[in-house]
């Protein structure tokens, strides 16, 4: 007979964390985006000059047009580490193994949820770091706009993981999840968008709009809309520039509300 | 105290009756077969009391915890193997046991011991190291096994844990339960190898079609259906006198010959059962190289049940 202590919650999802951490290493995936990350910053530093095209005058814009990859890459990331967190418990079977144990499933969602955000973390800070010694070396300053661009692009890899983890948690396969979360994120939300903006509505509450603030923050714009009337034509366009409290707001929702779903959704699924 | 109440568990799927209204108690220290055939409701009752899913109505307990309520002080006591084990393929035996066991809060030093003790008990310990991902699926198994009894529970909820294992892994299988039985654990054994209930467990409880058709000692239930089956091994055959012999001896029901190999119907107990070991040595001469109780008792009775509710 041995010694058993009594796990806290807070240690059991410590646990769970390293454990999934593991999962994203040995699986490669933390590798796979790091080489993602790699490639890109390699080719906004590269393919310019080896053009002979000359970097933006101003550091802002060349912050603006570097970091107008962090949506994209907080995407993959929430696909690449969120998509089969939960899904894949129930697909293939493991979760006849971890979920007989006494853990509570919010704990299990929870050490889940913490590694996902680590490792988008590090990728994504990876490519703020790359973005501010490349603008350091270039231009010689430093930019304080990239610590906020940093910490709205912080938020929205929280909502993003938390959508991400709700697809999880309702679908039964990992690769469902995945591809939906991406779509999603990627093509849908964008669509809608544009398709709103086109007629005057401004969608302020789509996820995707609101982390617009990332890059937005950089060299933020006087005004909010800008109504655009094409000369002897019936074509207004429209351009709508988030507002900072308003997408704040947006991207925290968005992260609470699908990770408080997430948790009701998997405290109540059978493991059939 | 009990260790499983089951008090009118009642699972629906959609429309589907799984469990109608199941009742059932296992005292402490005992070893219980669940026999039913394929959608009888044994994986929906191991589901629930390991509460991978809810019951529709009803209550299940474990050592005097609702499952359904207090699922963390229920599942503490509680080893379990459901349905075919699947591990994090990416992960080693040593990784995947030290994971759980972390999680049941067994410290660092007794788990390394813990996890080499019962690696070595299904026979993986040289496999310790090596990604679960290579593993054939009777190794799977294996290691099923290891992680239910890997934090020394008290209570051990097996769904088929021989299935996928190849003779010997079977019989090794059949020795840790019954050592785990003589240590005192309460052993719920859902199984369609009747041979391995009759060899380790001490009664059984047969379900067909959601509802508790039976519950008794093997010996009792053969005793009422009159099933019980004696096979005895003799060095040459038995003769005609010899044969006739054996019809006489009043617990012998029928008796059927075939070479060196006697099958006897047999109506009794233990102490019956001993008389007529002795009877056939001393009265009937007959030189004996085995004497067992047959599996085909518990088969009979089974079909029986089924056929009879169906």
């Amino acid at each position: 007979m041995f010694k058993k202590k009594e796990n806290t919650d807070l240690k059991q999802i410590g646990i769970v964390m390293r454990y999934e951490l593991l999962k994203h290493l040995r699986r490669r995936r933390l590798i796979a985006v790091l080489a993602i990350t790699l490639i890109v910053s390699s080719l906004q530093l590269a393919v310019p000059p080896a053009f002979n095209i000359a970097y933006p005058e101003e550091p802002k814009s060349f912050a603006e047009s570097f970091l107008s990859f962090v949506h994209l890459l907080v995407i993959i990331c929430g696909a690449f580490f969120a998509g089969d967190a939960i899904a894949s418990e129930f697909e293939q079977k493991t979760g006849y193994i971890l979920f007989p144990n006494p853990v509570k499933r919010v704990v299990l969602v929870a050490g889940k949820f913490l590694a996902a955000v680590i490792s988008v973390f590090l990728m994504v800070g990876l490519y703020y770091a790359i973005c501010f010694l490349s603008i350091l070396t270039i231009y010689g300053v430093t930019l304080n706009q990239l610590v906020h661009s940093f910490a709205y692009a912080f938020l929205f890899l929280l909502g993003v993981l938390g959508l991400t983890f709700l697809f999880s948690s309702l679908l039964k396969g990992s690769m469902g999840a995945t591809l939906l979360s991406f779509f999603m994120l990627f093509m849908i939300l964008p669509i809608m968008e544009g398709v709103l903006t086109i007629t005057g509505n401004e969608p302020w509450y789509s996820i995707t709009y609101s982390s617009q603030i990332i890059t937005e923050v950089i060299n933020p714009s006087s005004v909010r809309v800008e109504k655009i009337v094409v000369k002897d034509s019936p074509i207004t366009v429209w351009v709508f520039h988030p507002d900072f409290l308003t997408s704040t707001v947006v991207l925290l929702t968005y992260f609470i509300a699908t990770l408080v779903l997430t948790l009701l959704i998997i405290d109540r699924k059978e493991m059939v | 105290m009990e260790a499983i109440v089951i008090e009118d568990l009642t699972k629906y799927y959609g429309n589907i009756l799984a469990l109608d209204n199941l009742n059932l108690k296992i005292s402490r220290g005992h070893c219980v077969g669940f026999l039913g055939p394929n959608g009888a409701g044994k994986s929906t009752t191991i589901k629930i009391l390991c509460n991978l899913i809810r019951p529709t109505h009803g209550k299940a307990y474990v050592l005097g915890f609702d499952v359904s309520v207090e699922a963390q002080n229920a599942l503490r006591s509680i080893g379990a193997i459901v349905e075919v084990p699947e591990f994090y393929l990416y992960l080693t035996p040593e990784e995947m046991l030290s994971y759980l066991g972390k999680l049941r809060g067994i410290g660092s030093a007794a788990l390394k011991e813990r996890i080499a003790k019962v690696l070595e008990l299904v026979r993986l310990q040289e496999w310790v190291n090596i990604k679960i991902g290579k593993f054939s699926r009777g190794m799977k198994q294996r290691l099923g096994i290891a992680q239910a009894i890997l934090h020394d529970p008290t209570v051990l909820i097996l769904d088929e844990p021989a299935l996928g294992l190849d003779p010997r892994g079977m019989y090794e299988i059949r020795e840790i339960i019954k050592n785990l039985v003589k240590e005192g654990k309460t052993i719920f054994l859902a199984s369609h190898m009747l041979h391995e209930v009759r060899e380790v467990c001490d009664s059984v409880a047969l379900i067909n079609k959601g509802k508790l058709i039976a519950c008794n000692s093997v010996e009792n239930l053969e005793k009422i259906f009159h099933v019980q089956q004696i096979e005895i091994e003799t060095l040459s055959p038995a003769n005609k006198q010899q044969a006739k012999k054996i019809s006489r001896f009043e617990a012998a029901k029928q008796v059927s010959i075939h070479e060196n190999k006697i099958t006897v119907e047999f109506e009794g107990n233990e102490t019956k059962r001993a008389e007529f070991l002795n009877f056939l040595v001393n009265n009937v001469k007959l030189q004996i190289i085995s004497f067992r109780s047959s599996s085909k008792g518990l088969e009979e009775i089974y079909l029986r049940f089924v056929k009879e509710v169906s």
